[in-house]
């Protein structure tokens, strides 16, 4: 222990990654073990059941901190500190929006709309507040990570891309009904839906991709984004032929189960069809459906540690599409098998699949940061920081 | 004593390998020829997790990390008063991660067995009228738009309900409404606030007045105890533990583990419901003289007539599937035939 992180390891999953200038490239480790994380897991899970669910932000920094801690970088780890009360407070909102969009309907139909636009009004507020949170408590050696995006420049952000968004419709549909009526109309909004959906997605996912990432610190050292927009564009794209392939080839598999099936049964009004039909069907649809997420997860996690530097460091991602859809697929399966019990397996497996598919490059020694903790803070952090899982960026 | 493990200093990214020792006297960490000073006492010592190194914080800043299992016994030394790790004893013995295995599925089942009815029974009543009555209009407006036609009976058929009512609701708490069943058939429902559901089906097929009677006085038992807010706020519970439980899976697993349960609580809840409203209507029954013969005589006719009719979203069904219409009549006590003898129709 103490010395520089050990030499990079091929693991099953993965190609070597490439070396390239005087430093190696050092791959970094997950340590945490299914069977450890199931105690964790389980002990969490009472506790939050016996306290009525109060427990549970308890149990989601108990978490946090087991898979930070697990991950190494150079044989040091990370770590979380977040205040559970924070999270409770979250969560506890994140209930009222949520009864609000699935119950209040019973009240006014017009509730879960209103709810619903609640939560895409304060969207881009709830991103940046989420992030605060999570990187100013998210530590490694004895420094924190650090975001300063404010929820203006995220407001800038989600308005220019929803009127663009707006006119991109608009635009094409008025000068098709001012040329020929509803003939032209028709095609002018078919032509504004297609251009948001291939290039003005991608392009805000890929604006809003650098915001954070430009914002986010370690220390007082940003990082610095190289990302493409049309990299992002590619990405869409290709998840979208995939997964449309993918659905197509699953109808197919479908189609022939069902003859096949339906051989068996010998198509007799009274004979249904055997009863190893419908999971043989999931077992088809559902690996289709996870493609094209896999896909995108892949290409866009590696474009952005592959063109992301922290000072004097540089990342690798090297997670290929395949070995990240069979953990899918697997785990679903595991999962499902096993009624819940293989949750703490499965997600080790990922956890390890992600953190051993990344390796850095450069001196980490030699960060720095003002921000060195945030204590005193805690009633301060309650009120302005709550922390609700919808940053999949 | 002398702990081994990593000094890292305040504010930057380096991690140095150190000592820390600790005597009466006071504490100091060693790293090579270096020597440093540190108030254990004030130190802040990270919670335990698993195998993860615990962290002393100083009050400067500067951190140590050990593995050092006698890291307590130290912190005992310098006189620090220290958490007690209860959570992370638990769960580092697989007996206790056993036990707690064995415990949640019985607990979970208990919660939304016995736990969330209970609960859900003062909550409802501290639901606002206001809000039930939205309830009452919202699904009324649904039935009406998707389900009922206008009634097609006759006055007499009318007149003969409402004498009916009037009977056994002196306060006018009840509202009926008469409509065509179409895909409901031979049915009655209670929406939350009070509204009463008869369709023409059922009137039709309801000859003496002990029959109808028997219908309504179940309707106003589902009324009386709330059991459409009740039911809302027991899913609502299922829904929100199953989804707490396995919340952070993606997507797919998640609708598979978390909708099928709640569908099967569902059906249970709504058979203890039935329960209440039966034993409602034949105490009814009982104070108005009427037999519960009639109440089986109704229900008889009934499971002739369709095979189970569906339960409406936030209403309740006079016959549903569940429980088996032989085990209600059989509740009744009283044979069909004794309807028609104690009540007489004219
Ligand atoms: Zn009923």
């Amino acid at each position: 222990m103490g010395d520089a992180g050990a030499p990079i390891v091929e693991n099953q999953w993965n190609q070597p990654v490439e070396f390239k200038g005087p430093e190696p490239w050092l791959r970094l480790e997950f340590r945490g073990q299914g069977s450890e994380y199931f105690r964790v897991w389980i002990v969490n899970v009472l506790l939050s059941v016996v306290t009525l669910g109060i427990y549970s932000a308890w149990a989601t920094v108990r978490n946090r901190r087991y898979f930070c801690g697990n991950t190494f970088l150079d044989d040091s780890h990370f770590d979380f500190h977040g205040d559970p009360r924070a999270i409770l407070v979250g969560r506890v909102i994140a209930i009222f929006l949520l009864a609000g969009y699935a119950g209040g309907g019973y009240l006014h139909p017009a509730a879960p709309a209103v709810t619903l636009l609640l939560i895409a009004v304060m969207m881009p507020w709830l991103i940046v507040r989420s992030l605060r949170f999570r990187y100013r408590n998210t530590s490694y050696r004895n420094l924190r990570f650090n975001f300063v995006g404010d929820a203006r420049q995220a407001y800038g952000i989600f308005g220019t891309y929803f009127v663009v968004a707006l006119l991109a419709v608009a635009v094409p549909a008025g000068l098709g009904w001012l040329i020929a009526q509803e003939k032209l109309a028709g095609i002018g909004l078919f032509l504004g839906m297609i251009m948001v959906y291939f290039l003005i997605y991608p392009a805000f996912i890929h604006r809003l991709t650098t915001f954070t990432t430009s914002h986010s610190a370690y220390g007082d050292t940003y990082f610095a984004p190289d990302l493409k927009r049309p990299a992002y564009f590619g990405f869409f794209l290709g998840s979208l032929g995939v997964g449309l392939v993918a659905v197509m080839a699953a109808g197919i598999g479908v189609a022939i189960i069902g003859a096949l099936t339906g051989a068996f049964a010998g198509y007799s009004p009274g004979g249904s069809a055997p009863k190893f039909a419908a999971p043989l069907i999931a077992l088809i649809i559902l690996p289709a459906y996870m493609l094209p997420y896999a896909f995108w997860q892949v290409l866009t996690s590696n474009y952005l540690f592959n063109n992301t530097q922290l000072g004097p460091v540089r990342f690798r991602s090297n997670m290929t599409v395949f070995g990240y859809w069979g953990i899918l697929i697997t785990n679903t399966l595991l999962v499902v098998t096993t009624l819940g019990l293989a949750f703490p397996w499965a997600k080790v497996r990922m956890a390890r699949y992600r953190v051993e598919s990344l390796a850095y490059q450069g001196d980490l020694e030699g960060f720095e940061g003002s921000l060195v903790r945030d204590r005193g803070a805690a009633g301060d952090e309650i009120g302005d920081a709550f922390d609700i899982d919808l940053v999949g960026i | 004593m002398e702990l081994s493990g990593h000094y890292f200093p305040p504010g930057r990214s380096q991690r140095l390998d150190g000592i820390l020792c600790v005597d009466a006297a006071g504490s100091w960490i060693v790293m090579g020829d270096r020597r440093l000073a540190c108030d254990l006492r004030a130190a802040e010592v990270s919670e335990r997790v698993a195998r993860m190194p615990r962290s002393l914080t100083f009050a400067d800043g500067g951190r140590f990390d050990t593995q050092d299992e006698r890291l307590d016994e130290a912190l005992i030394v310098a006189g620090h008063a220290r958490a007690s790790g209860l959570v992370h004893r638990l769960e580092n013995r697989w007996l206790w991660a056993l036990l707690a295995l064995a415990l949640t599925p019985a607990l979970v089942f208990g919660l939304m067995h016995y736990g969330f009815p209970l609960i859900a029974k003062p909550l409802s009543a501290v639901v606002p009228p206001a809000a039930v009555s939205a309830l009452d209009a919202h699904i009324l407006e649904i039935l009406d738009d998707h389900l009922l036609t206008p009634s097609e009976l006759d006055d007499s058929h009318r007149e003969r309900a409402a004498r009916v009512l009037a009977q056994i609701d002196s306060q006018g708490e009840y509202r009926l409404l008469i409509r065509k069943g179409g895909a409901l058939g031979a049915n009655a429902l209670a929406l939350p606030a009070g509204a009463l559901i008869v369709t023409d089906e059922l009137l039709e097929q309801v000859e003496q007045d002990g029959e109808l009677l028997a219908v309504l006085a179940h309707e106003i038992g589902h009324v009386r105890e709330r059991h459409s807010v009740r039911q809302i706020l027991q899913t609502a519970g299922v829904a929100l533990t199953l989804s707490g439980l396995f919340g952070d899976l993606n997507g797919v697993t998640d609708t598979l583990l978390v909708s099928l349960p709640t569908v099967l609580q569902q059906l249970a809840y709504s058979r203890d419901f039935e329960r209440e409203a039966d034993a409602h209507a034949l105490r009814v029954l009982a104070e108005q003289g009427v037999s519960a013969g009639c109440y089986a005589s109704i229900l008889g006719k009934l499971e002739a007539s369709q095979s189970g009719a569906k339960e409406t979203d936030g209403s309740y069904a006079f016959l549903s599937s569940h429980p088996g219409t032989a085990e209600r009549v059989g509740a009744t006590g009283s044979a069909a035939q004794e309807c028609g003898r104690v009540a007489k129709p004219d």
